[in-house]
């Protein structure tokens, strides 16, 4: 019984370190711009295909497209934000339904360019680790070693470098760190690439492990927000809290009560959040 | 001399030019209504694809011959996107603005529902696919299904299985939590009933879900003989086999629905997909599989994705025969010939019959090849023919 | 009260009875079913998007409006289905069972701002379609209840019979409802109470300091969009004679939002232009299958780009700029 829990608990750790990466993502950009941003999903899922592209028409290795992805992610974003959700700046109502708009382009284009199918992300041929009935896949552990490193990485960015600060000032308050002299117009977009870049990791890495679709990325964004809710909008240390606790309870509800409960017990989550204590578990009031 | 020789080529070429011009084509519009975006295209598309390459074929040699004139098939498809209300609309579109008779698909029950009311009013025939046994019924002449579904297929599945596996006592099903998961479970449990089995459990998952570790563990606490996937695409079923074969898993997997079974090679390995047992509806080496697929391919870039794609060539195929065979455009005429003289024809998918009547009070139902296939080595083997 | 009645409002009255008549003429006008489909279908999403428009104007994003629309739709299923009721009582009852269950919800979500009670919305939505689908006896399960019968014939003893089973008749019902909605949410938005909605918005906290109860008018819109939703629903249903989970789904609630602010949130002709427009035009779109999706959202990205304001806003701004004979007089209501 005891290897059951254990296992479970495993599963939910790996599931939730997916989702609080998504959700780190999310968390920033709504901080910054204090959108909602409904393409998350669909940006995840075009960071995957990215990496996909890489692998399969230039063969080069996993970590390598990982980084590449990332990084033409955090560009694209830099440029979504200013075309797009600049324009609408101080609308957070248009700039929702907007980024509404451009989750259904982003999604109908891969289908178009794709295809509507599943693909299979080519990946390293690695066995199981069993410790004591407990069976641990090693490409789960590696992705969860990957989101691990990535959640630090973006610690440090945030909390210790200087554009990193600027970031914090942006989003506690826009027009003071404007007086201060940071430059929103280029704070802003470049916010909103990190979050990108976040959302193609998050895909780039889950895809060996769920495959690679158009519609890979609406049921995470779906949870990703569950987990900003419960962790607070806007900190980091609340996405990743929060996705772990998400991770786990998805994962001991599947197992034990039903996996046709795996996305109610998000909303059970979430609503009960929403009622009793809406600021989340870290966010500010 | 130079004289008659000019004047016999004119002649020879004026008669040309004129028994040509004699054979004038018209058109005749076929409606399509399916699921072409969102999720559900994987399978849809497979309705537009199959009715565009049977048409292509039909007028790559002229056209249909009804009568004396003949027509150019201009096929016209809309998007149902799997809600009733879309359904409703591209049917009223296709009837009333594009005028057409006959409309091929859906694959969405609830759109099939929202319309059929008014094709039966106004005698249009459909050719569906839809899974729900409301679809069907004698106040519903003209709605054929031209497929079968997991009530015509899958209990002959689970009687072979089960003679495979005579020792085999614990089975659970894993099917998507919708309409036609609930539907292909509620077949495999009688069916399992009958060979005085009680299924441990019937697990039901969201369609979206892509991690199925917690699933597979509560499977694998069970210790099942037997896990049956029920109406869950190829690419779920593959990530549970994976993680089933990781956790040291020894049950027999079935299927019930058509399997893409190289994705399952693709994805779960060649030693966890071996024995993988699922019900075909093709035979892969039949020599108008073979031509089909061919063609298919060099078309579209991709492989087969699913039996949607022959089903519905197939049963475009029939419907073009159907045509000619009882020269007439009506659509009563058509069908009723479809249901008769289907046995006739012969296609990518076998002989086809129609019947039904016990189930559904009318005789709608299409009948095809059914066969027990199993993955070995990385390929399917056709062990039985149960139909 | 002090009314600075303008030329402009018997000029005004003109044109709406004109219009009335002119849109209760359609049916005559348009012989064609699948026109009329489409019309009664953006009759109802016209209802839909101005009932949003509601709630919308107290500054609360709601994305549950599928789900009233469902919760009414099953509602009056239902009723005329397993217990004979007749459509005409099912009709209001649907509309109160949706009014019910939002005041329900009203009460522990509309303490929310923002994104928040847009997600509280967001996730009924979806535990309400869950619910829809898990309980098969009650609702028919995912694939819904088929042959919902039409309203029953109405005979003026003498003269004619009227039956309701065809679109040109079941137009009138739902032209019906919609001036009803229309009436309601004009005197609305009008009063005092819509002003106190829009004073919501604009500072909560501030209207709370006047002394108004400002829950109290968050549940009354509420309350009185979702009614409107859940009778429209009623009339959906017995309109496509069949209903199914999937027609109620958050992407439903997405749907009509779109409406409302593409065509032009917090204004009464914005919902209308938008839910038309944007139910038309994915019609016109069928011709590109393959494309019909990806047009629709990139249309919906140049729209909120270069109509910030709304379709709404957009004709304001090129009727602003026409020159006028003489000056524009506003109607300006003041109270005591």
């Amino acid at each position: 019984m005891t290897t059951i829990v254990i296992q479970t608990l495993i599963n939910g750790l790996i599931l939730g370190s997916f989702y609080v990466l998504l959700a780190a993502g999310l968390s920033l950009i709504f901080s910054i711009m204090g959108v909602v941003n409904f393409a998350h999903g669909a940006l995840l899922m075009l960071g995957a295909f990215c990496s996909y592209v890489f692998i399969t028409k230039l063969g080069l290795n996993f970590f390598l497209c990982l980084l590449i992805s990332v990084g033409v992610m955090v560009i694209l974003g830099f440029i979504i934000q200013k075309i797009i959700f600049n324009p609408l700046k101080g609308n957070e109502l248009n700039m929702m339904v907007i980024s509404l708009g451009l989750a259904i382009v982003l999604e109908n284009s891969a289908v178009i360019i794709w295809g509507p199918d599943d693909r299979v992300f080519p990946f390293f041929e690695l066995g199981v680790l069993k410790i004591s009935n407990v069976f641990l896949p090693i490409d789960r552990l590696l992705i969860l070693l990957s989101a691990i490193v990535l959640i630090v990485g973006l610690y440090i960015l945030i909390q210790k470098t200087k554009i990193g600060l600027a970031i914090r000032a942006v989003a506690q308050d826009l027009d003071a760190a404007t007086l201060q002299g940071i430059n929103s117009n280029t704070i802003s977009p470049f916010s909103f690439g990190i979050g990108c870049g976040l959302a193609a990791a998050a895909g780039t890495l889950v895809s060996p492990l769920f495959l690679v679709s158009p519609y890979m990325g609406t049921l995470p964004m779906v949870k990703a927000f569950v987990v900003i809710v419960l962790g607070g909008l806007g900190s980091i240390i609340g996405a990743v809290i929060g996705g772990i606790i998400l991770g786990l309870m998805e994962s001991l509800v599947a197992t034990f009560f039903g996996a046709v409960f795996q996305n109610a017990i998000s909303f059970l989550i979430l609503i009960i959040v929403l009622v009793l204590k809406p600021e989340g578990l870290f966010g500010e009031k | 001399m130079r004289f008659y020789k000019v004047a016999i080529i004119a002649i020879a070429l004026t008669l040309v030019i004129f028994t040509g011009t004699n054979v004038k084509a018209e058109t005749l519009k076929i409606g399509v209504i399916s699921v072409l975006s969102g999720p559900g295209a994987v399978w849809g598309l497979g309705i537009l694809r199959g009715a565009e390459m049977a048409t292509d074929e039909v007028n790559d040699r002229g056209g249909l011959k009804v009568n004396g004139k003949t027509y150019k098939i201009e096929l016209i498809a809309y998007d149902d996107k799997y809600t009733g209300k879309g359904g409703k609309s591209a049917g009223e579109k296709l009837v009333y603005r594009d005028k057409v008779k006959f409309i091929i698909g859906p694959i969405s029950s609830a759109s099939l529902l929202a319309f059929q009311e008014m094709t039966e009013k106004e005698k249009i025939l459909v050719l569906s696919d839809s899974y729900t046994e409301k679809a069907l019924s004698p106040q519903k002449p003209f709605t054929l299904r031209m497929f079968m579904t997991a009530v015509e297929a899958t209990p002959l599945l689970v009687d072979w299985v089960l003679k495979e596996y005579p020792n085999a006592k614990k089975a659970v099903t894993i099917a998507p939590n919708d309409a036609s998961g609930h539907a292909g479970v509620k077949v495999q449990e009688s069916a399992y009933k009958k060979h005085g089995i009680e299924l441990t459990s019937k697990e039901f998952y969201e369609r979206g879900t892509k991690d199925f570790s917690p699933l597979v563990t509560r499977v694998q606490m069970l210790n099942p003989d037997v896990i049956a996937f029920a109406n869950a695409p190829t690419s779920d079923c593959a990530l549970m086999v994976k993680l089933f074969r990781q956790m040291g898993s020894q049950a027999v997997f079935t299927d019930n629905t058509s399997t893409d079974f190289r994705k399952m090679v693709e994805i779960t390995g060649k030693k966890a997909a071996e024995g993988y047992i699922w019900g075909a509806f093709f035979d892969p080496a039949d020599p108008k599989m073979k031509s089909y697929s061919e063609s298919f391919k060099k078309r579209y870039n991709i492989e087969i994705p699913s039996y949607v794609d022959p089903a519905f060539y197939q049963a475009a195929k029939a419907f073009y025969y159907a045509i000619e065979k009882a020269q007439s455009l009506d659509p009563a005429t058509v069908r009723d010939t479809i249901k008769y003289r289907i046995p006739e024809f012969e296609s990518v998918m076998g002989k086809m019959l129609f019947g039904g009547k016990e189930t559904y009070g009318i005789d709608n139902q299409a009948y095809s090849a059914y066969y027990a296939s199993v993955i070995k080595d990385g390929k399917q083997v056709i062990l039985k023919k149960l139909r | 009260m002090v009314k600075n009645k303008g030329k402009k409002t018997a000029f005004m009255y003109i044109a709406y009875s004109l219009g009335a008549c002119l849109f209760l003429g359609i049916p005559h006008i348009i012989k064609d079913p699948y026109f009329m489909h489409i019309i009664i279908i953006s009759v109802i999403n016209v209802c839909l998007a101005l009932s949003l428009n509601l709630i919308m104007i107290t500054g609360h994003v709601s994305l549950a409006h599928g789900a009233f629309l469902g919760i009414g739709a099953y509602t009056s299923t239902l009723l005329v289905t397993r217990l004979g009721i007749p459509f005409w009582c099912a009709l209001p009852l649907a509309g109160l069972m949706a009014g019910l269950v939002s005041f329900l919800l009203g009460l522990v979500t509309l303490k929310l701002r923002g994104i928040y009670f847009a997600l509280a919305t967001f996730a009924f939505n979806e535990i309400l379609r869950m619910i829809f689908i898990g309980w098969g006896n009650l609702f028919g399960g995912a694939s819904g209840i088929t042959d919902i019968p039409p309203p029953g014939p109405i005979s003026i003893p003498g003269l004619v019979t009227i039956q309701f089973n065809t679109k040109f008749t079941y137009f009138y019902i739902a032209a019906l409802f919609l001036m009803l909605t229309f009436f309601i949410i004009t005197r609305l938005h009008r009063s005092r109470t819509g002003l106190i909605f829009k004073a919501i918005e604009e500072g909560e906290l501030l209207t709370g300091c006047l002394g108004i109860n400002t829950m109290k008018f968050k549940i009354f819109a509420f309350v009185i969009s979702s009614f409107i939703a859940g009778s429209a629903g009623s009339i959906y249903a017995h309109y496509l004679h069949y209903i199914c989970p999937e027609d109620f789904s958050f992407w439903e609630s997405v749907n009509v939002l779109v409406f409302t602010v593409v065509g032009g949130v917090g204004t009464i002709l914005g919902p209308i232009l938008g839910s038309t427009l944007l139910t038309i035009t994915p019609e016109f779109l069928r011709f590109t299958v393959e494309y019909q999706t990806l047009l629709y959202g990139l249309i919906l990205i140049l729209a909120l780009l270069f109509m910030p304001q709304g379709i709404h806003g957009l004709l304001k701004t090129i009727t602003n700029n026409i020159p006028f004979r003489g000056k524009t007089q506003e109607n300006v209501t003041f109270e005591n």
